[in-house]
């Protein structure tokens, strides 16, 4: 026979439970930080609660990666056609943008990405 | 009872903890590669790995078709003699490419390589700045260079068009990236993707869903919205804005009409979901010469699954892709096409 003391220990424990689904879970789509990878084999993460700007040295020269408010960007890149430059800020988790020529990627990391890769 | 049942699979999933993700980038067929991997076994993981990228030098080295390759080598033989002779594996491919051209009515059509080379499209670097000689042009044009003109007879090709260049830039990174994927399940993985740039296959699920793709936005850039990947599907995007330059004010791209040897116009991108990505790589490139989403066009390749962003931004959607297509923006002019 459950008791009323019980019932309402049982109905906490039930809500406790539902909440940390909700409060736990990984959100969707929220970047956690920036990855810069190199053709010649750099491999960075960037956390996205720092603002800043750094250069890495690829095949051509350099590209300048830009992190502000929690959103990233390739600033300028060493390449002919700027292609990278196009994607302008990368905010949400699996958003990406490449410099080919120079063999330099930017993508924001995050547990649950909106997507797992984009087409060129 | 029956009632339980889905909610006790639930929660073993909830459970289940995701499998470790491998991922690799590698620069393979002037592109970049990416390729994750889910396996439990690190070792099991490493060596998919090592096979995808395998798989991506051979094809790399077979489908070159200037300098060093082994496509180059036939086609310089067929220029000077009409005649070459090349390994199964790239005859089973152009037999492959020139049936799929056929079929596409030969919107894609890799025997043009000269008038690629023409406009200067052929290499990496440097990019062209102006359009060819019109005369020079005018004078391709008229010997109609098609993959329509070879003749394959086992390993042995022959042509009597001497203008017949094979380019299969439509095709091989799409066939290399089934090249890979046939490298993962022979060892032994079940869940994979492959991206290189516009051609995208996928394996199995990411965990407790599908794989999910990006389609970037050629007329704002960013992500227009995402596709739903199923087990063994491949989404294939051609777009003017891979390679391209201005000259006297008009832009001219990479992507030529094979009857005009001029740049397709239209359309600025043609996303298409296919069973295999040789197939979608050249249904992309149809798309873009037909200048239309309408699946009926494409329908003779067995693709149905087809959008398009036309030159003013707005999008052509088939129905086929509508279901899979998730977005970014629900507000965005769109029209429906069968």
């Amino acid at each position: 026979m459950i008791g009323r003391g019980d019932a309402l220990v049982l109905a906490a424990c039930a809500a406790l439970i539902a909440a940390s689904f909700v409060l736990l879970a990984p959100r969707a789509g929220v970047a956690r930080s920036a990855l810069v990878e190199t053709s010649r084999g750099e491999r960075r993460e960037l956390a996205l609660d720092r603002d800043a700007r750094l250069a890495f040295v690829g095949r051509r020269g350099l590209t300048t990666v830009e992190v502000r408010d929690r959103q990233a960007r390739i600033l300028d890149s060493a390449c002919e056609q700027k292609l990278c430059l196009r994607a302008g800020w990368l905010v949400r988790a699996g958003e990406s943008s490449a410099c080919l020529p120079n063999g330099v990627t930017l993508r924001l990391l995050g547990a649950d990405p909106d997507y797992d890769a984009l087409t060129l | 009872m029956k009632r339980a049942l889905p909610l006790a699979a639930l929660a073993l999933a909830a459970c289940t903890p995701p499998l470790p993700e491998h991922r690799v980038q590698l620069y393979a067929l002037h592109t970049l590669v990416e390729v994750t991997v889910l396996e439990p076994d690190p070792a099991r993981a490493r060596d998919q790995l090592a096979a995808v990228e395998a798989a991506l030098r051979t094809a790399e080295r077979r489908y070159a078709a200037w300098g060093n390759g082994e496509l180059a080598r036939a086609n310089a033989a067929l220029a000077a003699r009409g005649e070459a002779a090349v390994s199964a594996e790239l005859a089973a491919a152009l037999r492959d490419a020139r049936a799929l051209g056929e079929r596409s009515g030969w919107s894609f059509d890799p025997g043009i390589g000269r008038m690629v080379e023409l406009w200067g499209f052929h290499r990496d670097q440097p990019s062209p700045t102006r359009p060819p000689d019109p005369a020079a042009l005018a004078a391709l044009v008229a010997r109609a260079p098609s993959l329509s003109d070879l003749t394959i007879d086992g390993g042995a090709l022959a042509t009597a068009n001497p203008a017949l260049w094979i380019d299969l830039g439509a095709y091989a990174k799409g066939a290399a990236v089934d090249a890979t994927l046939a490298a993962l399940r022979a060892h032994g993985a079940r869940d994979a993707l492959v991206a290189a740039a516009g051609d995208l296959c996928a394996l199995g699920r990411r965990g407790l869903r599908a794989w999910r793709v990006g389609i970037r936005d050629p007329a704002a850039g960013g992500v227009l919205g995402s596709l739903a990947l199923g087990d063994g599907e491949c989404v294939s995007t051609s777009g003017d804005y891979e390679r391209a330059f201005e000259w006297q004010g008009a832009r001219y791209h990479h992507l030529l009409v094979p009857r005009s040897g001029r740049p397709t116009v239209g359309l600025r991108s043609v996303t298409v979901v296919a069973t295999r990505g040789a197939l979608a790589d050249a249904a992309a490139t149809a798309g873009m010469v037909l200048g239309t989403a309408d699946a009926v066009a494409l329908r003779a390749l067995g693709v149905v699954a087809v959008l398009a962003v036309r030159a003013d931004g707005t999008l052509e959607v088939s129905r086929a892709m509508r279901s899979q297509l998730t977005l970014g923006d629900r507000t965005r002019a769109l029209r429906e096409v069968p």
